[in-house]
């Protein structure tokens, strides 16, 4: 009863808070941008059509560019048009120079390419206006090149069969063994959920531990404390300050996910955070999802409650951005350990980092999707951080009923002191 | 049906804050808890709410040693008046009576009733860092009896507020007690403790130095206190072997119309002097206004008992 009346309060005074409404529409804000940023990639993309003018004689260059170079822009147009403009008049380097000139001076081209000698080019000329690092220029040098060795073959007399053997590519296969997952796509899922939670976790960390820490020395600072205590227990203060708060990242995180599916199901694609992963709900394991709402909720609430105790030690607001400064290296070690088990998660230093609890929620995690890790193993994990989280809140409970006395610099030994006697 | 602290001990590290500290406040009394700045009254008062323990010695409330449990049902007004800085006063008080286990709408019935007569309605939509120390020290006492405590703890009640809102707050008290609710306060107002309390004590140092009713405590330091106001010279006082120029001090003429001047003195009885002598030499030497043997005033008590000279 009263642990609801205090995670309503928590929850509702958040909810109603400037801060959390302005940040929850920028945040569906942003993943509407997101969502339509593909399609405005493309309009931006399709914009970027190039024609190119060759001068040559034969238009034997031409028409092999043309017919090698098909690059589809996203809207389905081809990106490179080729016009073949015949280069044979008597002054010819004089006229070149005033040519090239008038084709650059209106937009529509893009560069021009002066070809010598006329049939195999042993000599190309790129005239554009910029200066084009990797594009275009690149790819019309590789398919000339192409055309370049193949007549050279020719001429060396090799058939078109023969010519045929030697350009056939050899086939190479990745098999994995020893992986969970059965295919390369299925363990690229399986990360990109790994991914997932490390990232949520670590945003919701910074985000929304601070708060709890920043609710705490509210408490502190503004003395309301001294009536909570006289009123509730300090364990159930810190169980509801941290629940409430966890309860409004949750309501957070269900309007945009929500609000991200609806747009993914409209537009009928998987999400797409890092170019070229995505992630398919459909085809996830249910059981890691399940996981996945487990070590996230228990990772919130191990870090929760640090970030409530140190808030207890503080008495000052000014002071808390600092005293919370060890927190945020402790949650990038987290972060670095989980990211190199995402590539060793059977180095045994990962094994043993999994279940050290400021760890286990995000290596932990990691480790169970990417590699084999017994049911035992895993429950060893949560239990290990229940113990740790429930430990921590009595401990930053203990921390918040001796603060009533101390107000200003507390130190580490003068709290340890307080919170075994009274 | 009492609260006792029975030799109640605390050191904060080396000093000793409350030293064999005895109490015992009968039911539906007005308790008024004195003492110097720093005496240990706000300590005490943190024992008896269960938010630091005793080192030895323990405080009970109907023969029960007091716990977060009982704590809950006391009503409580700390010293550093403690609101959500952000949250409106009206969900705060709600928050506060639900916590003590009453229900949303019985919780802003008494809302309702306590507003009304402490005329803080019209602030129930205002965020509690709106409001000046005033308001929101009513607020807090408010919140203190909404789930109608058996004891209230009240630290200081009277600081900060206007006459008026002392004569509210006074007017509350007497309700209270009506209802056989025991009020334990402290102040510094002693003209407050000596028109509301049964009896009081005084603490200095972590110690107790009196207690006792009102008047048991004005009379234990044995000084009488003549008031006297007459015409005519004083200089009889002399021979009671008075220093007239020590009492100057107290001494204040005041017009009384076109005739002699009226001289008012307020002084101890020296010891051994019968007063009625006294009375005589002013019959003797002047018109005599007013003559009283009282006993000190709880202010003169207090100086006297805690240190300073009157």
């Amino acid at each position: 009863m009263e642990l609801l009346v205090l995670i309503q309060r928590e929850y509702v005074e958040r909810v109603r808070n400037k801060t959390f409404v302005v940040s929850t529409i920028v945040g569906l804000l942003a993943i509407l941008v997101l969502s339509f940023a593909p399609a405005i990639m493309d309009k931006i993309q399709s914009a970027d059509k190039s024609q190119i003018v060759i001068l040559e004689q034969t238009g034997q260059v031409t028409a092999y560019l043309d017919e090698q170079l098909q690059t589809k822009l996203p809207n389905g147009e081809r990106q490179y048009s080729f016009q073949s403009v015949v280069a044979n008049s008597t002054d010819w380097a004089v006229q070149k120079k005033d040519l090239i000139e008038k084709l650059l001076a209106d937009n529509t081209t893009s560069a021009v390419l002066e070809i010598a000698p006329p049939g195999a080019p042993d000599s190309v000329v790129w005239h554009s206006k910029k200066i084009n690092l990797g594009g275009d220029s690149a790819k019309v040098e590789a398919v000339l090149q192409q055309m370049t060795t193949q007549q050279r073959i020719k001429v060396s007399g090799l058939s078109q069969t023969q010519l045929t053997t030697i350009f056939t590519p050899l086939t190479f296969d990745s098999q994995v063994e020893g992986l969970k997952a059965s295919s390369k796509e299925q363990q690229t899922q399986n990360m990109m959920l790994v991914y997932i939670l490390l990232f949520m976790l670590y945003f919701s960390l910074i985000a929304y531990g601070m708060s709890v820490a920043n609710g705490v020395v509210e408490e502190k600072s503004s003395r309301v404390m001294e009536m909570m205590i006289a009123t509730v227990k300090p364990a159930s203060m810190m169980t509801a300050k941290i629940l409430g708060i966890g309860a409004v990242g949750l309501t957070q995180y269900f309007i945009w996910i929500g609000t991200g599916l609806g747009l993914l199901t409209l537009k009928g694609k998987g999400i797409s955070l890092i170019p070229g992963m995505t992630l398919q709900l459909t085809t996830i394991e249910p059981l890691y999802l399940i996981y996945f709402g487990i070590f996230f909720i228990l990772g919130f609430l191990l870090y929760a409650s640090m970030y409530a105790g140190i808030g207890a030690m503080v008495s000052r607001p000014e002071d808390t951005n600092q005293a919370v400064g060890p927190m945020t290296f402790l949650i990038i070690a987290a972060f670095m350990v989980a990211m190199v088990s995402l590539y060793s998660p059977d180095n045994p230093w990962i094994v043993w980092l999994s279940y050290v609890p400021f760890f286990t929620p995000m290596v932990l995690f990691s480790r169970l999707i990417l590699t084999d890790v017994s049911t035992i193993g895993v429950l060893l994990g949560i239990l290990d951080l229940v113990v740790t989280i429930l430990l921590f809140m009595w401990m930053a409970g203990r921390m918040y009923r001796v603060g009533v006395l101390m107000y200003g610099k507390v130190s580490w030994r003068d709290m340890l002191r307080l919170v075994r006697g009274r | 049906m009492s609260l006792k602290l029975i030799s109640v001990n605390k050191s904060f590290g080396a000093k000793r804050v409350i030293e064999d500290l005895d109490l015992c406040i009968p039911k539906g009394e007005v308790f008024g808890f004195l003492g110097p700045n720093g005496a240990g009254k706000t300590t005490t008062m943190r024992m008896i709410l269960d938010i630091i323990r005793p080192d030895s010695g323990q405080v009970m409330w109907e023969d029960k040693i007091v716990s977060l449990a009982t704590a809950r049902s006391f009503g409580y007004l700390p010293e550093e008046r403690g609101l959500y800085p952000k949250m409106v006063v009206g969900d705060q008080m709600s928050f506060f009576a639900r916590l003590r286990g009453l229900s949303k709408a019985e919780a802003n019935k008494r809302i309702a009733y306590w507003s009304e007569r402490f005329q803080v309605g019209e602030l129930a939509k205002k965020k509690a860092n709106e409001l000046s120390k005033g308001n929101q020290q009513k607020i807090q006492f408010i919140i203190a009896v909404l789930h109608q405590p058996e004891l209230m703890i009240l630290d200081e009640p009277f600081s900060g507020l206007d006459p008026v809102n002392v004569e509210l707050l006074k007017n509350a008290f007497r309700d209270l007690v009506k209802e056989g609710r025991t009020i334990l306060f402290s102040s510094h107002r002693m003209d407050h403790i000596e028109e509301l309390c049964d009896s009081l004590c005084i603490i200095k140092q972590g110690k107790l130095i009196a207690k006792g009713s009102v008047g048991s405590i004005k009379r234990s330091t044995g000084r009488k206190i003549i008031r006297l106001r007459m015409t005519g010279s004083l200089d009889f006082l002399k021979y009671f072997s008075l220093d007239l120029a020590k009492l100057e001090l107290n001494l204040s003429k005041l017009e009384d119309g076109v005739t002699e001047a009226v001289q008012a003195v307020e002084f101890d009885l020296p010891e051994g002097v019968d007063p009625q002598a006294i009375l005589q030499g002013a019959i003797e030497n002047g018109q005599v206004k007013r003559f009283e043997i009282g006993d000190p005033s709880l202010n003169e008590v207090f100086i006297t008992l805690v240190g300073g000279k009157v």
